[in-house]
C-alpha cells in the first residue's frame, strides 16, 4: 500500500487583540504528486488559506501589504524554484488598488530531486514563509512548515493540487517612455482583447489605480500607462502580466499572459 | 490614408479619482494645513517657515509601523533629526472608530510610551491633511524642507516588510534625504514608492 502523503499544516495564530478581526488563516504546504521520481521535478505549493475578504499579496503588492515570502530549507542536492505567482486579483480597497489573493491562494515553487535520490526513501522540505493578511487592517504572520515527499519511480498526481487560472507565456512587447507615461505595443497575434490591463511584476513603475488606455494597432495592443512619479530612471524593459478577457467558444474567459516589453 | 488606431478597445478607467489621488509635487510647494495638534492648538505648514518639517503619517496598530517603533527607529530617527531648525509632526489620518484613531490623550500616552519625540502629533479624522498630501500608507514620510517646497515623499526605507529583522540594514531614504539637505545638496532620491498599511481614511 501507498504511504499516505504526509501534509504538516499549522494555524499561523498572530497575537490576539480584543475586538480585533483575525484572518483565521492557514498555512501548509502542499504537493502536487504523490511523491517524485529520482532526476525528476514535482510542484510544491504554499496554500494559503484565509476567511473571505481577508487577502494576501502578489510579487508586486500594489498600493499597500507586502509579498508572501518563502524560504526553503532543503537536503543536498534537493533544488526549489522561485514562486510561480498565480494570476492575481485587482482588488479595490478604498481609494487604493492592491494585487492579490482574496481567501484562498496556492503558490507554487518546482522541487527537483537528486538522480541518488532512492525508491522507499522521502524527501524532507521544510519552508519559512512569511505573508501579510489584510481585510481593511493588516496582520503579518510568519510559519515554519514542512512536507515529507516520498521518494517513488511513479508519482502520481494529488486531488488537492488546485486548478488554478494559468499564466501563459510570452508576448513581446516595444517599450516607449517619455516623463508622464509608459506605451507598450504588444504583439497579440491579433487575439481580440476586452478589458485588458497591464500589471508591472515590479513596484514603482505604473502606479497600481492608474487607468490604462487601451488602443488597437494593426494586430497589436497598444496600452498607455502612466509612468510612476518616483520612477526617474529610464526604464531598458518592463514585465508584468497582461491580464484581459477574450472570448472562447462564444463565452467571455479571462486571459493572463506574461508580457516583456523591450525598448 | 491608412488610419493607424483603427479602434479603441477599450479606455479602461477605474473611476479611482478620490481622497488619496492628488499627491503633491517634489519640487514645488508643499500644500499648506491647518490640524489640530494633541493640545487642541491649530498647526499650520506656515508656522514653521524657515524651518524643515518632517510628516510621518502613523497609525499605531499597521504592523509595519509597529515594525518601526518596536525597534526603536522611528523614535532614533526623532531625536536624531528633529531639533531647532527641523519639526517632525506625527499625523494620524484614520476615521474616528476606524484604526489607529486616538483620542489627544491617548496619542499623548502613545507618545510617552513609546519614547517618541515628536514636535507634534496632528489629528486629521477628517483626512483633508492627509488627502492633500497624497498620504496612502502608514508609514508615509513627507520633507518640506526651509523654503517650503516638497523635498522627499515615499517610504523611511528600501524594506517594505512588516519585519523587525529588516530595519538593520535598511536604506533609511528619509536620512539619506536629510543628510543631503543639511549638506546644502538636491535630494538625490526624492520620491520611493511608500509601502505599508493604507491609510484608514473615512469613505
Amino acid at each position: 500500500m501507498r504511504a499516505a502523503l504526509a501534509l504538516f499544516c499549522l494555524l499561523a495564530a498572530p497575537a490576539l487583540a480584543d475586538g480585533v478581526p483575525q484572518p483565521n488563516m492557514r498555512a501548509e504546504l502542499r504537493a502536487e504528486a504523490d511523491g517524485v521520481a529520482p532526476g525528476q521535478a514535482v510542484r510544491v505549493g504554499l496554500h494559503l488559506k484565509s476567511d473571505q475578504g481577508w487577502h494576501t499579496y502578489w510579487r508586486n503588492p500594489g498600493d499597500a501589504g507586502s509579498p508572501t515570502e518563502i524560504n526553503w530549507t532543503l537536503p543536498p542536492g534537493v533544488a526549489a524554484g522561485p514562486i510561480e505567482w498565480p494570476v492575481p486579483q485587482v482588488i479595490k480597497e478604498g481609494d487604493v488598488v492592491i494585487f492579490g489573493y482574496d481567501g484562498e491562494v496556492l503558490l507554487p515553487s518546482t522541487i527537483r530531486v537528486p538522480a541518488t535520490a532512492k525508491p522507499g526513501e522521502a524527501v524532507s522540505l521544510k519552508a519559512t514563509v512569511y505573508y501579510v493578511v489584510c481585510r481593511e487592517i493588516c496582520i503579518p504572520g510568519d510559519a515554519e512548515l514542512s512536507l515529507s515527499l516520498p521518494v517513488t519511480a511513479t508519482p502520481r498526481r494529488t486531488e488537492t493540487w488546485p486548478r488554478q487560472p494559468s499564466v501563459q507565456p510570452g508576448w513581446s512587447a516595444r517599450l516607449v517612455q517619455d516623463d508622464k507615461t509608459i506605451t507598450l505595443t504588444i504583439d497579440t497575434a491579433g487575439e481580440a482583447l476586452s478589458e485588458p490591463r497591464f500589471l508591472p511584476y515590479a513596484p514603482g513603475q505604473v502606479p497600481p489605480d492608474a487607468p490604462q488606455a487601451a488602443t488597437r494597432q494593426d494586430k497589436r495592443l497598444v496600452l498607455r500607462l502612466a509612468r510612476a512619479p518616483e520612477l526617474r530612471q529610464e526604464l531598458q524593459r518592463l514585465d508584468g502580466l497582461l491580464i484581459a478577457t477574450h472570448i472562447v467558444d462564444g463565452r467571455q474567459e479571462p486571459l493572463a499572459v506574461v508580457v516583456e516589453a523591450t525598448r | 490614408m491608412r488610419t493607424l488606431f483603427a479602434s479603441t478597445i477599450v479606455a479602461l478607467s477605474l473611476g479611482l479619482a478620490g481622497a488619496a489621488g492628488a499627491a503633491p509635487t517634489v519640487g514645488a510647494e508643499a500644500p499648506d494645513f491647518a490640524v489640530k495638534d494633541t493640545a487642541g492648538k491649530l498647526r499650520t505648514l506656515s508656522e514653521f517657515k524657515g524651518k524643515t518639517v518632517i510628516l510621518e503619517w502613523t497609525n499605531h496598530e499597521c504592523p509595519y509601523v509597529v515594525k518601526h517603533y518596536s525597534t526603536g527607529n522611528m523614535q532614533n530617527l526623532q531625536k536624531s533629526l528633529a531639533g531647532e531648525q527641523v519639526a517632525w509632526l506625527s499625523v494620524i489620518s484614520s476615521a474616528p472608530g476606524a484604526q489607529g484613531a486616538v483620542s489627544p490623550a491617548q496619542a499623548d500616552e502613545l507618545t510617552r510610551s513609546r519614547g517618541a519625540s515628536p514636535t507634534a502629533v496632528l489629528l486629521d479624522p477628517e483626512g483633508k491633511m492627509g488627502q492633500a498630501y497624497g498620504a496612502r500608507n502608514t508609514p508615509h514620510m513627507y520633507i518640506i524642507a526651509a523654503d517650503s517646497k516638497l523635498a522627499y515623499m515615499g517610504a523611511i526605507d528600501d524594506k517594505p516588510s512588516t519585519r523587525r529583522d529588516d530595519v538593520k540594514g535598511a536604506k533609511n531614504y528619509v536620512l539619506a534625504a536629510m543628510d543631503e539637505i543639511k549638506a546644502g545638496k538636491p535630494v538625490s532620491t526624492p520620491r520611493t514608492t511608500a509601502y505599508g498599511c493604507t491609510v484608514k481614511y473615512a469613505y
